[in-house]
């Protein structure tokens, strides 16, 4: 069963994120625009709350690829010790068209 | 910066990622009542939706702008999460919106309560698709056929769908001196019934044509919790 990786990072590593994921044997994924909403209070500006902008990347990857792809996100960019993004993987089932 | 806690082997099955779908002018109620009783961010995506009416269809005013808020979190935060949520958006009442959990195989990063997190492994995923009743359903297809993704889902069986805009990235992308071109991509998800999710995908695949490359993609996760669908609420341990 494939899995789906869920890389979220500011805008201008995208291109990186994407890279790594081909280099490692992936063939494309998904990019939204998201904004983030922080668990602290918000800066505002002029009433208005300051959200930051996010990229979330959907990479669907074959279970026998996602341990190297994760290692290789995690080298890439230490998202455990560098807070620059976020990464998780959820199970998929079902893919089509991959 | 606090040090990473990666000690958190027995909290593996305890970080799921916990989804909203609601109308626009109602998730910065729910974003500020998150941050104040949980001290929890989150990430949210613009997406829209369409009213079940004929009536505003035919005036065009049946699409609902909607923002998808994700959050990982504990299990036990998620609990009353959902109950706050429930309680404050009325999640229980038909077309008010909804909400649900998918378990994490792997995270990585700060969680949203700005804590670093790291999962020692990577979760095997047999547990987590044994006896699940509801998955949602993502097809991504070019940009302006996510109406007709709808329409077969339907047909098919579906309830309702959100549309989010997105690019896509592929190593078989065209270059246009030196520039990958990423088309822009309709993301349509469903929330289904794990009984109807053959027909629907069959139905999709058949349609797009998805055997074929650049047509399309679609991929299920398995829900372990569901609140809101047709205003019932659905737990799956």
């Amino acid at each position: 069963m494939p899995s789906i990786i869920h890389v979220f990072v500011t805008p201008s590593l995208v291109d990186e994120v994407i890279q790594v994921a081909e280099d490692n044997g992936s063939s494309g994924a998904t990019i939204f625009k998201t904004r983030s909403s922080s668990h602290q209070k918000q800066e505002t500006f002029w009433n208005v709350e300051l959200e930051e902008q996010i990229a979330l990347i959907l990479i669907v990857t074959p279970q026998d690829k996602v341990k190297s792809l994760i290692l290789a996100l995690e080298q890439k960019f230490d998202f455990a010790n560098t807070g620059i993004g976020q990464l998780l993987v959820t199970p998929a089932y079902s893919v089509k068209g991959l | 910066m606090s040090t990473p806690n990666t000690d958190i082997s027995s909290a593996l099955t305890d970080y799921e990622l916990l989804c909203f779908i609601v109308d626009r002018n109602q998730s910065a109620k729910l974003l500020a009542g998150l941050r104040a009783h949980f001290s929890t961010g989150a990430t949210v995506l613009l997406g829209s939706g369409s009213r079940p009416s004929k009536f505003l269809q035919i005036l065009g005013l049946s699409e609902v702008k909607r923002d998808i808020i994700l959050i990982v979190q504990s299990k036990s935060e998620i609990g009353q999460i959902l109950d706050l949520a429930t309680d404050k958006l009325n999640l229980r009442e038909a077309g008010k919106g909804i909400a649900f959990t998918c378990p994490l195989q792997y995270f990585c990063g700060l969680d949203d309560q700005g804590q670093h997190l790291r999962f020692n492994e990577l979760r095997s995923t047999e547990s987590m698709l044994h006896e699940v009743r509801y998955v949602a359903l993502h097809c991504v297809v070019d940009y302006g056929l996510g109406e007709e993704v709808v329409g077969v889902a339907e047909e098919a069986g579906a309830k309702g769908a959100t549309f989010i805009h997105a690019r896509g990235a592929s190593s078989h992308s065209q270059m246009l001196f030196d520039f990958p071109i990423e088309p822009q991509k309709d993301v349509v998800l469903m929330v289904l019934e794990t009984e109807i999710l053959d027909k629907v995908s069959a139905a999709l695949e058949h349609h797009f044509e998805m055997h074929k490359e650049n047509t399309g993609i679609q991929y299920a996760y398995p829900l372990s919790r569901v609140v809101g669908l047709y205003g019932q609420e659905i737990e799956h341990a």
